[in-house]
């Protein structure tokens, strides 16, 4: 008994602590529920882009209407300056969790925060 | 040292048995991981945003998406208020031969026409133009318009025969057809029928928040359909779980203007031709189809929530929630734990 705990690590048990390690790491991925974002997916007509949360700024994004602003501060976002009629898509903002989206049908822009989410979809 | 030796090797098969089972566990979590990535694809149709989800992410799917959206882009086409010439005929109060996708569009909005009594009607289309919340100047049209408007109302004034031939009643009656919603549920199901058909494992066509899904969800075995919050455009009311199936929802939120401090939406009362003031903010309804699931819950908005209870309850297969002006909510007897309350 002594001599076994006498021992010092052998490969074996290193072996044993970055399984064990990579599967926590794995599993958690996998069961994580909805949590903040950190990156914006911004799709119009010219294709899509992806912004940071973590970088402040006024984002121009065009559709077929115009030019409006995403607006990303305090890791939120928001559209601004909309050219559409009814404004909607500004108040649907602002987003900053996983899954979260704004709008705008008339100018054709989605912007919706990636990330691991917690339902497959919205019914809105 | 007997004991120290058989302990140690006892320690060393225990450490075998680990491996074995830290190694397999993670190729088990790898390879689950992987089949839970879906395809995913996001187009604008039918004046909406469009996405596809389907399970597995292969390139077979890929062309799967690839046809459904295809499909949808066809029906768009039949369906569409501006480009559709039978839709011009009717307005002419003209007969006019049916395509297939407008004749079971119809068929659907016909339907659900006669079992609300007209609390939905697909003639509504005149004044769904004149309140302009299909184009990019909505406001409040003058009183005579609307009323001129109503006279044009009626789906008792169309029938359609066996020669699949739309006619308005009497000959010469102006038909003006909005099938909007009806049309774009039809789509999504014609989408979500040809992954089926394609081998597609499980997906969801979603369609503004119209949505279809089938097969069992990886990872989760249901789906998870969230309902939007009448009163906060990020927050959810709540959670459904169904394992397949259509879900649709309307509300006074989807579009809408304001003036004077007074909302004005886009879900109109065939009675009148304005802004149905029903005392509903919104009505989500579960059907087998999503083109009955919008059509319902249209019908069951301009309803108000008890006749719109009522007449969910009347259909087999369909369960809805429908949330109060106060925020209260009525849900349908088979709602059941399919629906987690989560205002968030």
């Amino acid at each position: 008994m002594h001599g076994i705990i006498r021992k010092g690590p052998t490969l074996v048990d290193g072996m044993l602590v970055v399984m064990l390690f990579a599967l926590t790491l794995l599993l958690s991925s996998l069961m994580r529920p909805s949590a903040p974002g950190s990156v914006l997916e911004v799709k119009t007509q010219a294709g899509e882009e992806r912004l940071s949360l973590d970088r402040e700024g006024r984002y121009p994004v065009s559709g077929p209407l115009g030019t409006a602003y995403i607006i990303v501060e305090d890791r939120m976002a928001r559209l601004e300056n909309a050219p559409c009629p009814l404004k909607i898509c500004e108040r649907m903002g602002p987003v900053g969790a996983s899954g979260q989206t704004i709008l705008c049908l008339p100018n054709r822009i989605s912007v919706r925060v990636l990330g691991k989410v917690s339902v497959d979809a919205v019914s809105r | 040292m007997k004991t120290s030796r058989r302990t140690s090797s006892g320690i060393k098969s225990l450490q075998k048995l680990l491996i074995v089972f830290l190694a397999g566990s993670l190729v088990l979590s790898a390879s689950c991981s992987r089949s839970e990535q879906p395809a995913r694809e996001t187009r604008y149709l039918m004046g909406t945003l469009v996405e596809i989800t389907a399970y597995p992410a292969t390139d077979r799917t890929r062309q799967a998406v690839n046809r459904a959206f295809a499909r949808m882009e066809e029906i768009e086409d039949q369906a569409d208020p501006y480009g559709s010439q039978t839709l011009e005929d009717l307005r002419r109060g003209n007969p006019s031969l049916l395509p297939a996708a407008l004749s079971r569009i119809l068929d659907v909005a016909m339907t659900v026409a006669d079992r609300s009594s007209g609390a939905f009607d697909p003639t509504v289309g005149r004044a769904v133009r004149l309140w302009g919340f299909d184009g990019a100047d909505p406001g409040i049209p003058p009183d005579s318009d609307l009323t001129d408007a109503v006279k044009t109302f009626g789906y008792s004034h169309l029938a359609v025969g066996p020669d699949n031939v739309a006619r308005p009643l009497p000959p010469g009656r102006p038909l003006w057809l909005e099938l909007g919603g009806v049309a774009k549920g039809y789509a999504v199901d014609e989408a979500a029928d040809i992954l089926v058909q394609e081998g597609v494992e499980a997906g969801i066509v979603n369609a503004g928040g119209d949505l279809r899904s089938f097969g069992p969800r990886p990872g989760w075995g249901q789906w998870r359909i969230g309902i939007q919050d009448p009163d906060d455009p990020q927050g959810l009311l709540g959670v459904l779980k169904i394992e397949g199936g259509s879900v649709a929802t309307s509300g006074d939120y989807e579009r809408y203007f304001e003036k004077d401090g007074v909302r004005y939406h886009h879900i109109l009362d065939p009675a009148n031709g304005r802004p149905s003031r029903s005392g509903i903010r919104s009505v989500t309804v579960i059907a087998e189809t999503c083109a009955l699931a919008d059509a319902l819950a249209t019908a069951a908005f301009v309803m108000g929530p008890e006749k719109g209870l009522r007449l969910l309850e009347t259909f087999t297969g369909v369960e809805g929630i429908l949330v109060k002006a106060g925020g209260d909510l009525v849900v349908t007897s088979g709602i059941g734990e399919r629906f987690d309350l989560e205002r968030r």
